[in-house]
């Protein structure tokens, strides 16, 4: 109401009346500019929304949707087998999308647990337990290692975590789910430990106060009162950590071992969705069926990291109308 | 005061120096350059790029430029007509074929070198010749553990390239092979997808489990990865495609070794003007012996 107020005074007093039409002019062109910029990523989200769904359904004219599922085909002796494999180009096409999702899962499921434990007990650290001039230098920090470009952390996972999880498990393949999941961890710790400190630090301090005048201990205020209070906005953070651990190509291409297996075994190799993609996307022939049904993974990894991410969205919104006394 | 001039006119000479190069340069190269675009074959860029370079220097007028990224990218971009030359480490496929026809391109094909294709294996594993049959058994993963070759009881790990690598479909075509029914027979869903010969071999050289394949330029000198002796059958003579970090080209050429293949290069239509030169270049016997330097295989000597 004042901001009105103020506005009408403004254009009422003699001064307003001084501004010539150049000067309008350049502001409504300011405007319109930034009018523009504004509305260019929404324009540039549905482009590419639309690319992906027209590319990608064109799959459908050709490949079957149950073809992306399973294929059932004769064996040897005649039977028929149920098989699902990805063989894109094989001269029996199958393009079953099932070794891949778990293959997704398989890196992105242990790679979330292991990234929830660190990445809130950091958040509660910096906001809860740090000194607050020491945090001022951890949270950057933490916040940099985000920045990291993950072909690098790949690199690194492959040519040192790799040997090392190799030499004390084990393991049945030395690239394995496993390794990829740990070099997924570097990725959404940062992002989890961040959201999850911003979440406990929207807690007004008077519920801090009012627990320990109940002498509560510090832990006690921690686990019973504002991790319980900061619960939504910290299960947000875990959401888009996980949907980012979906979505992430670079480190799964380099140390997941891309091997197609049907497994729900973690130290085995498995090939995720965006690694198929990045993996063959650049020598396929244009407008082939292969070609299609690789944008047709495209949607459903859209779809799923959609989905992840308005869900996040949804809860961190409901958080902040909650969270303001 | 003075200090701060000469760090004025220091950084203005800084500033004017290179627009004078440029300026150089452009009146040195006045003329057009004729660009041949040469892609394809990750397999072949290594010999491409060499070809180029020193036919360069013989043909200042001529620029060449080399990239990667597959055969199927290669020929794709034929195709499209993005490129001049597409580098191939297979032949066209049928569908390839159909393709051209559309768009009325119309592909020529040139033997321009070969390429054997070893298989390796960790340097300490015991195993040191089998047979295409095992091979193809131990990629389709019939053969899962070492033992049943004869080595220690280990498991297998297959290692080999993205499926629209030449080499895949090749080492597919010619090791795999069909089943009794006819049918080609797939590589074991088990198999580790790595970009690239290198990285193959890195692998390979790295895991005491694993076996792979690839070209035998790439490994024959290497030491940190072993070359397999291959029969043809249970019957022939073991034979590697290396001896002593040198290839061997006699038995490439007349066919003992099994797992060998020709390289190609496609132009569309019969290649004109700079391009011909070009090409008559890469077989000639100067081209050839880059072949050779490059640990490829050079065409048969003809007659």
């Amino acid at each position: 109401m004042e901001d009105k107020e103020f506005f009408q005074k403004a254009v009422n007093s003699k001064y307003a009346k001084k501004i010539g039409k150049h000067t309008r002019l350049k502001e409504s062109l300011i405007k319109i500019f930034f009018a523009v910029n504004g509305t260019m990523a929404l324009i540039f989200i549905i482009l590419i929304f639309v690319f992906l769904f027209k590319e990608g359904f064109k799959a459908l004219d050709h490949i079957g949707l149950l073809d992306f599922l399973y294929l059932d085909r004769p064996d040897a002796s005649g039977n028929i087998e149920r098989v699902f494999q990805w063989y894109p180009t094989s001269e029996e096409p199958r393009y079953s999308l099932i070794p891949l999702l778990i293959g997704t899962f398989l890196t992105a499921f242990p790679a979330t647990i292991i990234s929830t434990l660190l990445g809130v007990g950091a958040g509660i650290y910096l906001s809860e337990v740090a000194n607050p001039k020491f945090k001022e230098f951890l949270k950057p920090m933490i916040e940099l290692f985000a920045g990291i470009p993950t072909v690098v952390l790949g690199f690194i996972m492959l040519v040192v975590g790799a040997s090392f999880f190799n030499d004390i498990l084990h393991p049945a393949n030395r690239l394995n789910a496993f390794v990829a999941s740990i070099g997924l961890s570097f990725v959404i710790i940062p992002i989890i430990a961040s959201l999850t400190e911003d979440a406990l630090h929207s807690i007004p301090n008077d519920l801090r106060m009012a627990s320990y005048g109940l002498g509560a201990t510090k832990w006690q205020t921690i686990s019973k009162v504002i991790l319980p209070a900061a619960f939504s906005g910290v299960s947000a953070s875990i959401l888009l950590g996980f949907g980012r651990a979906i979505g992430e190509t670079m480190i799964v291409l380099m140390c997941a071992g891309n091997a197609a297996n049907l497994t729900s075994n973690i130290f085995l190799s498995v090939r995720t969705m965006t690694a198929t993609i990045a993996a063959e996307m650049g020598e396929v022939s244009q407008g082939s069926d292969h070609y299609y049904s690789l944008f047709f993974i495209g949607i459903v990894l859209f779809t799923i990291t959609f989905f992840l991410n308005l869900i996040a969205e949804i809860i961190i919104n409901k958080m902040r109308k909650k969270n303001t006394f | 005061m003075l200090k701060l001039k000469n760090l004025q006119v220091l950084l203005v000479i800084l500033l004017i120096l290179p627009v004078v190069f440029i300026g150089c340069k452009k009146k040195e190269a006045g003329e057009e350059k004729t660009v041949i675009s040469v892609k394809g074959s990750d397999t072949m860029v290594n010999l491409a790029q060499k070809w180029a370079e020193v036919y360069m220097q013989t043909h200042p007028n001529v620029s060449i430029q080399v990239t990667g990224g597959g055969s199927g990218t290669g020929v794709a971009s034929l195709l499209n007509g993005t490129t001049d030359l597409a580098n191939s480490s297979r032949e066209l496929k049928e569908s390839e074929l159909e393709t051209a026809k559309q768009k009325g391109v119309t592909p020529v094909v040139y033997n321009v070198a070969l390429d054997g294709i070893a298989v390796i294996v960790h340097p300490d594993n015991k195993i040191d010749n089998l047979s295409v049959q095992q091979v193809s058994d131990i990629f389709a993963g019939k053969i899962t553990n070492w033992k049943q070759l004869g080595g220690p009881d280990m498991v297998i790990t297959l290692y080999g390239r993205e499926n629209s690598s030449g080499t895949y479909e090749f080492f597919k075509d010619h090791v795999l092979g069909k089943d009794a029914s006819g049918k080609q027979v797939d590589y074991s869903p088990a198999t580790q997808v790595l970009q690239g010969t290198a990285a193959l071999g890195e692998a390979v050289a790295r895991d005491v489990k694993g076996i792979g394949y690839g070209g035998v330029g790439y490994f024959a000198h290497r030491k940190d990865v072993k070359i397999l002796h291959i029969k043809k059958d249970d019957n022939s003579p073991a034979i590697s495609p290396a001896e002593n970090g040198v290839v061997n080209f006699q038995v490439i050429w007349n066919g003992d070794y099994s797992i060998s293949r020709y390289l190609y290069c496609f132009t569309n239509g019969e290649a004109q003007g700079e391009l011909k030169d070009y090409m008559d270049f890469i077989v000639s016997p100067e081209g050839q012996k880059l072949v050779e330097t490059m640990e490829y295989i050079p065409l048969p000597p003809k007659g």
